[in-house]
């Protein structure tokens, strides 16, 4: 399944700058995973030691939250978008 | 990242200056888009879904959505802010922890002096360093 990946502008510096790129992949899984090989130091930002999708990181497949499917195990279909998301969130405390 | 000159159109800063007064005594928390030449354009006020006098967080979906509509008029976000609604506006150690996007400017303002005053930031890998901003009449 090839799948369109938007790239947040954090991201940028380490995808050359694109603000999109394709993967292909049947699961969320699978496209972090072919992110990780492909673009170095991504993994690092996206997943934690465990290889679990970091807290302040928000993950959407078309218009969804994979938190609310079937987080990395999501699958996914021919034409799909996912879009990265880092939180956004401070405090005085 | 685009460079900016420090330009921030007044009439945005009073949109920033508004939501912080309609929201008080909660932090507000929203988006300035800036235009192809990066310069700030519109003030988008989001939700602060913790509701909280000292503490804000976007609701990811409303990021997914704005970011979307923004991309279809060809604007981008430019800065982030919020506001301290009863001290300095100048980031803390949990706004440094949690900031995600050194390529945006960080704008804060309290409503602590009036006039409110509004100070920009970048903060990069837990360095914070202020980019002046001079407001202006008219557009940017
Ligand atoms: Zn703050």
């Amino acid at each position: 399944m090839s799948v369109l990946i938007r790239i947040p502008t954090p991201l940028r510096p380490l995808t050359n700058g694109q603000n999109e790129v394709q993967e292909t992949g049947g699961s969320v899984q699978e496209i972090l995973d072919k992110l990780t090989v492909r673009y170095p130091g991504i993994g690092e930002r996206l997943l934690d030691e465990k290889g679990d999708v970091r807290r302040f990181i928000n993950i959407y497949v078309n218009e969804e939250d994979i938190r609310f499917r079937d987080g990395v195990q999501t699958a996914l279909k021919e034409g799909d978008e996912l879009s990265i998301i880092p939180a956004i969130a401070g405090g005085s405390r | 990242m685009k460079e900016w000159d420090g330009r921030f159109p007044r009439s945005l800063y009073e949109e920033i200056v508004a939501h912080a007064r309609s929201v008080f005594p909660e932090e507000c928390c929203g988006l300035v888009a800036g235009d192809r030449n990066g310069r700030p354009v519109r003030v988008i006020p989001m939700e602060n879904s913790l509701h909280s006098p000292v503490r804000y967080q976007m609701e990811p979906r409303e990021q997914f959505q704005v970011q979307k509509s923004l991309r279809s008029e060809g604007l981008e976000m430019w800065a982030i802010y919020h506001s301290h609604p009863v001290t300095e506006p100048v980031p803390s150690a949990t706004d440094i922890r949690l900031a995600f996007y050194p390529d945006l400017i960080y704008l804060l303002t309290s409503l602590k002096d009036t006039p409110p005053l509004l100070r920009s930031f970048r903060i990069r890998d837990g360095h914070v360093e202020e980019a002046p901003l001079t407001l202006t009449d008219g557009i940017a």
